[in-house]
């Protein structure tokens, strides 16, 4: 009503319903008068026939009703539906958002979605007339405007769509939003916002889209389907930084977005190296395939796996740097009471011959390096878990040996973060020592650390007296299992499960308290326990070197070089300079990196390192959102630009006008048709 | 007699009504000898039949030879031809006055000016009564130029006035009648035909012979395709807006039931009906009445 109230040109539209009744009135006030000897006859046939007669030309009133009430509401549409943009005779101010993330290059039909897209958005700033301005953003990996501001340059947007290209990164909508949001603040006239996408369920779904009430959201989908597609969602190297000589697992995620059963035959390729495997997916299903490669030099390597016959072929390939090392990085640190077993493990890893000990204060938890393969705490009492949590998000393996004033109630809340209040767990561990010693036994022997032990040739790594233990039940651990107990069932060296690789050592090593660490079993159980600690772990983070589209490749050299003699080579082959990151602390970055593919860091030709970047998997579920679930957004959602532009424009009369005159004809003949027969 | 300056009587009507003699099958009874066959006795007359003498019958009338062979008495009968009565109705209604060119109405006058001079001519007595309510015009049984002028003067001055009531006027105009002679209505007879049954069971019982003659337009025997019309009564002015395609039918066979109940009710009470179209010359009307 606010809309008539507003717009007095509006009540003649109105007015047009009455006509119907108008014409129906002076349509029975004119016929001829025919002077007869007699009406008496014909009374009396239409008073048979008066019950027929009459609803039929109510019906007829109706229909014309009907027919023209229709015909007002088509012209009103633009307005009805306009989010009460103001009026439509106002200066307009349009925003197309054009979604260029990688799911917009899916092929339905003849054209991709973007095509269409890319199509529809030039149609609607088609329709705007001189003195509108209008802004497009680019929304892929970055949302991108072309004009810094909303400007009447209708042509080169229209230029710049037509250059556009899809990109290999995904959008963010709430981002390119807000962009858009900011681009029509502060502006006169009508605000219009009108965005060209397929809306993939999986980036759109829950975006919040803060629109003020001044300006129209309209949405156009050209999604037509739920594309089926087969996509590689992750690559990864298990253990992540294998040792010279070392065999490293390729572990590659398949995943099917389709209702059908699908075989594929997925390729992995290393160097020179091609195997290949073929699975069946499920409908929506997933699976892993594993490749085993042997790390024969400590140089990086790229390896690249790929899907054969997909129709989506953005998502088909992964690429993967391992970077082997030649001795593993192992941090300890040693907290109050736990220097002699910190000293010990230190001294323990060096001599493995494979692995280097760095101790550490606990104050570098504050600050870590994360170029560690694994980390040793001796004595620490569970204080501040966060710092620790951080290591085990990242996929480093941390193992711990609690200190004796460690709080029961630290042990399990150093992953659940949940202390219990009950009294006696914040209580500490309570230290036993006794003269007569605790036995160890092997609580878990499959486990792969006892592999080597098997044939005996490493000796018994159970053996050894022990006369101090701290009391730790297995309900006060996080959930997980005991790999060495003692008789009495007191775990002596417990890990968790799950994605936390958390060992808590409680086997003291000093040697007033354990013959443990003297003996020969010693070393190459705390060697197979690094190693094996290291194994599994490789889903928990992903690679230092691996990016995402549009983000810029960084690197932060060890050694002294000289800035101008780095420089990027891409996957096409081109090569770019680096520049130090305006962060300092010694980076540098290059890019953005848009392709997707491996890129070599060269200082003089020569490759020093090298990254991948791959596809988001996130853009592989090419399901769009229902049209329900757009409205919700808040949006008027088009099926076409075509049809955004009759909105915004009205549409032409004369065809309508002609459509109305025939449908009216057609239902008279109809009801004329309709009273033949009842006669 | 000179009738050139009647409108509803022309010459060449004349010389066709020369060959023309009024003489319908009926009993009459007339005060002067004629060509027409009365059961009344009279002095020249010709022998009918014999009948048994019963008390107070004239004595002079009883055959005395037939006495003297049968030993009973019995009277000679004789028919006496006689002069007719023709007593003319002709309705003067609103609707008579329905007819492009020529007028039910004028066609009425024509059927009547012709009949009248030809009742006068054959030395009969014709009667005139213009009724469309009420009786508006009688002129009494006359049989001399004058009156036939008279009564074509009244054809003339005659038109079309208020609503028909056919059964109303017969029953009013019987008084009026004192001889039995020949009825003829010529009228459209948009009336209850079982009302003017009922109004001319007088007249029947009396011994007159009736004829009625149903005067109808070609298009209210079919109604012509005028589409969309708002249909305006002659007598009543009520409107009806109609389609004449979605009334035709119904019409068509409304109008050809009323007429099949006329001629039903005709037959039964044995009265001669004749439909009467304007489209068909009055000439043919007089079958039933010549010879």
């Amino acid at each position: 009503m606010s809309l008539f109230l507003s717009n007095l040109v509006l009540w003649p539209l109105l007015a047009l319903i009455a006509v119907p009744v108008l014409i129906h009135l002076f349509a029975r006030a004119r016929p001829p008068v025919y002077e007869f000897s007699s009406v008496e006859f014909i009374r009396r046939i239409l008073k048979h026939t008066l019950r027929v007669r009459k609803p039929r030309d109510w019906l007829l009133l109706i229909l014309r009703t009907l027919a023209v009430a229709l015909l007002v509401f088509v012209f009103l549409r633009p307005m009805l539906f306009a989010h009460a943009v103001g009026n439509p005779f106002q200066k307009r101010n349009v925003v197309v958002v054009l979604d260029s993330s990688a799911s917009m290059g899916w092929a339905e039909g003849s054209q991709t979605r973007f095509a269409v897209a890319c199509a529809e958005a030039s149609e609607t700033l088609a329709g705007l007339s001189g003195r509108d301005a209008a802004n497009v953003i680019l929304a892929g990996m970055k949302a991108r405007p072309v004009f810094p501001s909303v400007g009447p340059n209708i042509a080169y947007l229209q230029g710049e769509i037509r250059r556009a290209q899809v990109t290999a990164g995904t959008v963010d909508p709430g981002t390119a939003l807000q962009l858009a949001v900011k681009l029509l603040q502060g502006r006169e006239g009508r605000k219009e916002i009108c965005v060209f996408s397929d809306f993939q369920a999986s980036n759109w779904r829950g975006v919040a889209a803060e629109i003020p009430p001044d300006i129209g959201l309209t949405c156009v989908s050209v999604a037509k389907s739920d594309a089926p597609n087969c996509a590689i969602t992750r690559l990864v190297a298990d253990p992540v930084r294998p040792l010279q000589g070392e065999d490293v697992t390729l572990v590659c995620e398949v995943v099917n977005y389709s209702e059908q059963t699908q075989r594929r035959t997925v390729v992995l390729g290393v160097e020179e190296n091609r195997s290949s495997q073929e699975t069946v997916l499920p409908p929506w299903g997933r699976a892993t395939l594993r490749f085993r490669h042997r790390v024969t030099v400590p140089a990086p390597f790229v390896a690249t796996v790929s899907l054969t016959d997909d129709a989506f072929p953005a998502d088909d390939r992964r690429w993967l740097v391992v970077e082997p090392r030649d001795m593993l990085r192992v941090g300890v640190v040693g907290f109050e009471g736990g220097d002699v077993t910190a000293a010990v493990w230190s001294r323990a890893v060096r001599a493995l011959g494979w692995a280097r000990a760095d101790m550490r204060d606990a104050a570098w938890l504050g600050n870590p390096s994360w170029d560690y393969d694994v980390v040793m705490l001796a004595g620490w009492n569970g204080d501040d878990p966060a710092r620790v949590r951080r290591f085990l998000g990242k996929g480093v393996p941390v193992i711990w040996c609690p200190g004796t004033n460690t709080p029961v109630a630290r042990l399990s809340g150093v992953l659940s973060n949940v202390v219990s209040s009950a009294g006696r767990k914040l209580e500490p561990v309570a230290w036993q020592r006794q003269a007569e010693a605790w036995k160890l036994n092997i609580a878990t022997p499959g486990h792969a650390l006892f592999r080597i032990f098997g044939g005996g040739e490493y000796g018994d790594p159970a053996r050894g007296v022990i006369h101090g233990r701290l009391f730790m039940k297995a309900a006060d651990l996080p959930t997980g299992s005991a790999l060495l107990a003692y008789s009495d069932g007191v775990p002596a060296l417990w890990a968790c499960e799950g994605d936390s690789p958390l060992y808590v050592w409680n086997i003291p090593i000093d040697k007033t308290l354990s013959s443990w660490a003297a003996q020969g079993e010693f070393v190459p159980f705390l060697g197979e326990l690094i190693l094996s600690s290291r194994c599994g772990m490789s889903g928990l983070a992903r690679p230092g070197n691996e990016y995402s589209p549009g983000q810029m490749l960084v690197w932060r050299p060890e050694f002294l070089v000289r800035v101008e003699d780095v420089r990027v080579r891409f996957p096409d082959g081109a090569a770019l300079p680096a520049k130090v990151a305006e962060t300092g602390g010694g980076l540098l970055m290059a890019g953005p990196a848009e392709q997707l593919g491996s890129y070599a860091w060269l200082i003089r030709d020569k490759v020093i390192k090298r990254d991948a970047v791959n596809f988001v998997p996130m853009e592989s579920d090419l399901r769009p959102l229902s049209t329900p679930e757009i409205k919700a957004m808040g949006a008027l959602v088009g099926a076409s630009g075509r049809a955004v532009r009759e909105w915004q424009d009205g549409i032409t009369l004369w065809p309508m006008l002609l459509a109305a005159g025939l449908l009216i004809l057609l239902c008279e003949g109809l009801v004329a048709a309709w009273k033949r027969g009842v006669r | 007699m000179s009738h050139q300056r009647f409108q509803y009587l022309r010459p060449e009507d004349i010389r066709k009504l020369a060959s023309f003699e009024f003489a319908p099958k009926a009993v009459v009874e007339g005060y002067l000898a004629g060509r027409h066959l009365s059961h009344s006795r009279g002095s020249s007359v010709e022998f009918r039949d014999y009948r048994q003498y019963v008390p107070g019958d004239d004595l002079a009338l009883v055959d005395w030879r037939v006495y003297g062979r049968t030993d009973r008495y019995y009277l000679r009968t004789y028919e006496q031809e006689t002069s007719l009565d023709c007593h003319l109705f002709l309705d003067s209604s609103a609707s008579m006055g329905f007819g492009k060119g020529l007028t039910k109405l004028e066609y009425a006058s024509f059927f009547t000016a012709c009949l009248s001079y030809l009742v006068i001519h054959g030395g009969d007595r014709v009667s005139l009564q213009l009724f469309d309510n009420t009786i508006r015009n009688f002129f009494a049984p006359g049989s001399t130029g004058t009156h036939l002028s008279t009564l074509l003067n009244a054809l003339e001055r005659n038109t079309p006035g208020g609503q028909t009531s056919l059964a109303e006027s017969l029953r009013r105009s019987f008084p009026l009648l004192r001889r039995r002679g020949i009825l003829i209505v010529v009228s459209d007879f948009f009336d209850d035909p079982a009302a003017i049954f009922a109004a001319l069971s007088p007249y029947l019982h009396r011994g007159f012979k009736v004829f009625l003659y149903h005067v109808l337009n070609p298009a209210e025997v079919e109604l012509e395709d005028r589409g969309l019309v708002a249909f305006r009564d002659l007598e009543t002015g009520q409107r009806i807006v109609a389609h004449t395609d979605d009334v035709r039918a119904g019409y068509a066979v409304a109008i050809r039931k009323h007429i099949d109940s006329l001629r039903d009710l005709a037959t039964r009470r044995n009265v001669d009906y004749i439909v009467a179209r304007t489209d068909t010359h009055f000439h043919h009307l007089f079958e039933r009445l010549v010879r």
